[in-house]
């Protein structure tokens, strides 16, 4: 589903040239629930922005879906994110002025001008997020796990095939974290929806199918948890 | 092998009625633009204020310059020019210098040929000269006009003043302005020497009663014209004929009488009463009241320049404002915006939802200025200004003494609401391009 190949990028300052990733080649499978894990500046987060298609490479190639997205202009690359990617932010990012099912809406009100659907489509995707009962208030009225949830909502409302959370649970305190992976794991397995995750949360890591650890630019680990997991059930039977 | 772009871009998720390629729902956007006016409340309020402010004045300056020069034209024809003046050929080349000699001696039967037409006619002769009361002396224009048909062109008799009388044909008499009396320290009943030539250049004195004295609407009567009695004048100045023929209310096309008739319903009537006067009169012409007020359009037309630089300066204090509060709430929405685009929102939707709030701001300023405006020139049209402390007995070139009033306009009421929304959403453009400038990533780091 997602074939990173060989990815370089070097951020420029004036005279200075930071390389942040360092010739970076993954594939991800569709249906994944993954996390990229490493310290500050390993590149987990360019990674991420690269797969968004909110960055380029500087060199390489990111193919999804078999389409090379470094061949898009800037409003083809508005369109795939459209209809492709949904995204969760560390700081939720929803529109204050908004209610919480206008925020899921206006991903959904890109797509389709069917206002029935619209709505049916918005209040069930409150209601998985456990949210049926705050429609209608604005963030400023929620917790900071519901407005990530909220954020969550209006990632999966479109059923895109990939959603990318850059440290989901980084501004919500550990209980609220964890029942927010329950909630994205739930649905990675309802809807069939690849997840990737940045992270150096250790409760995510725990929680991801496989993990993919950056260091310096380069993967430095590459390991399927589930495998794992099942090893050491193995080993402990 | 990659894959077309287009089989990529296709919506991936269930059967969905598709938005079309790169565009947003615009009721959403509409929807948006609103609820951020609720943001910040104060700013809002203090932009489309400013606003308000811009069109209410730009829509009270209109209505008073407009009322001005409505009341000056209807003023300037009702008791200056007429509708328009038949003169001789002669005349007609130089119509700012009257000269005797060129009189039109077969006025007579062309006021009956009028008369038939339907057109309300009356003779007149103009001329200069001085006149002297003890030791004051001061040059005046003067009027010999027929007492009997002049008031169904010109409306002398309602400005007299209490005490005095109309002319009497065949009688020696004056009526003069107000500030022209005052300034001599003429009364009713004192006599006054006026000294000018005849029509072939021989000096001529006629000592004249002042019968009365006008205060009229038109300040130009009341600073330097004075009226005598036609047949008096023939007399005096060896005339048999007059200098020109002046004329009441023209038929429209339509049949109706225009009693202040301008621009091309003028035109037309001239053109029409011209084509029909040469073959009765040719050695005369019509010229029209504006042909005969150089001094008056010249007026208006620098107005209307200067209108322009008004209505720039309103709206370039306007935007001012309406710039700094946009380029303030596009600033503190970078992130907002990164995240709208991440989720796939187009450079134009986000550039659309931008534009809209500025047009909201430029809505509610620009009606509640209308609603302002419009309550402004009520009373300026029911009320009036009374600038006759300011002006005094000055003349400033318009038509109007005393009370200014306004006029209503919706034409430019419209014009000032539409302007108000178009240039705020104008201003908002720039803004909105230099967040669009930012990419996605730098968007949502901003800070």
């Amino acid at each position: 589903m997602i074939s990173i190949r060989n990815v370089t990028k070097v951020y420029r300052s004036g005279t200075t040239e930071v390389a942040a990733l360092r010739g970076v080649s993954l594939e991800v499978k569709g249906g994944e629930f993954l996390a990229i894990a490493g310290p500050s500046g390993s590149g987990k987060s360019t990674l991420l922005n690269l797969i968004g298609c909110l960055d380029a490479a500087t060199t390489g190639d990111v193919l999804i879906d078999g389409q090379a997205v470094s061949g898009l202009n800037r409003k083809q690359l508005a369109l795939f994110r459209r209809h492709h990617l949904g995204f969760v932010f560390q700081s939720f990012n929803l529109i204050p002025v908004l209610t919480a099912y206008e925020n899921v809406s206006l991903a959904l009100s890109l797509i389709t001008r069917d206002a029935r659907e619209v709505r049916t489509r918005c209040l069930e995707m409150l209601a998985e997020v456990g949210l049926q009962e705050m429609t209608g208030r604005r963030p400023g009225e929620l917790s900071g796990g519901q407005q990530q949830r909220v954020a969550i909502a209006r990632a999966l409302v479109k059923e895109p095939p990939i959603v990318l959370a850059d440290e989901p649970t980084a501004n919500v305190d550990s209980e609220t974290g964890e029942g927010l992976l329950e909630l994205m794991r739930r649905l990675n397995r309802q809807f069939g929806t690849t997840f990737i995750f940045s992270t150096h949360d250790a409760m995510v890591m725990d929680y991801a199918d496989r993990l993919i650890r950056l260091q310096d630019g380069r993967i430095a680990g590459d390991e399927s948890r589930t495998e794992a997991a099942a090893g050491a059930a193995q080993a402990g039977s | 092998m990659a894959a077309s772009p287009s089989a990529a871009l296709a919506p991936p998720s269930r059967a969905l009625r598709p938005a079309p390629t790169g565009g947003s729902d615009l009721k959403f956007l509409l929807l948006l633009a609103w609820k951020n006016l609720s943001r910040h409340r104060r700013r809002t309020v203090i932009t489309a204020g400013a606003l308000a402010v811009s069109v209410a004045m730009f829509i009270f300056m209109d209505s008073l310059l407009r009322g001005i020069d409505t009341e000056s034209q209807r003023n300037l024809v009702w008791y200056e020019t007429g509708s328009a003046r038949i003169v001789s050929a002669a005349q007609y080349r130089d119509l700012r210098k009257v000269e005797l000699q060129h009189e039109i001696v077969d006025y007579r039967p062309l006021g009956t040929w009028l008369s038939e037409r339907g057109v309300a006619s009356t003779p007149r002769i103009s001329f200069t000269g001085e006149l002297f009361f003890g030791e004051g002396a001061l040059p005046v224009r003067l009027v010999g006009i027929d007492p009997a048909t002049d008031p169904r062109v010109f409306r002398l008799p309602e400005t007299l003043l209490p005490g005095g009388e109309f002319l009497t044909a065949g009688v020696p008499g004056l009526i003069l302005g107000t500030w022209m009396s005052e300034d001599l320290g003429i009364a009713v009943g004192d006599f006054v020497e006026v000294r000018t030539r005849t029509r072939h250049g021989a000096m001529q004195t006629l000592e004249l009663e002042v019968v009365g004295i006008l205060l009229s609407p038109n300040p130009t009567l009341n600073r330097g014209v004075a009226f005598l009695p036609l047949d008096v004048v023939q007399y005096d100045l060896d005339m048999t004929g007059v200098t020109e023929i002046a004329l009441g209310a023209l038929r429209s096309t339509r049949g109706r009488h225009a009693p202040v008739p301008s621009g091309a319903a003028l035109e037309r009537a001239l053109e029409r009463l011209n084509g029909d006067l040469a073959g009765v009169a040719p050695g005369v012409t019509a010229a029209g009241w504006p042909q005969l007020a150089p001094d008056f359009l010249a007026l208006v037309e620098s107005k209307q320049s200067s209108n322009g630089v008004l209505l720039f300066l309103i709206f370039l204090i306007a935007s001012v404002g309406i710039s700094n509060t946009m380029l303030i709430a596009v600033y503190e929405r970078i992130r907002e915006f990164g995240m709208m685009r991440a989720l796939g929102m187009d450079d134009a939707a986000i550039r659309a939802t931008i534009v809209f709030e500025a047009g909201a701001i430029g809505l509610l300023g620009s009606l509640a200025g209308l609603a302002v405006g419009a309550a402004v020139t009520w009373w300026l049209v029911n009320s009036g200004i009374d600038m006759s402390g300011l002006y005094g007995n000055v003349n400033i070139g318009y038509r109007v003494t005393g009370i200014f009033r306004g006029a209503w306009n919706p034409g430019i009421m419209l014009t000032a609401v539409i302007f108000g929304v178009a240039a705020s959403m104008a201003i908002a453009l720039l803004p909105a391009r230099r967040a669009l400038r930012l990419d996605v990533v730098q968007c949502l780091r901003y800070e």
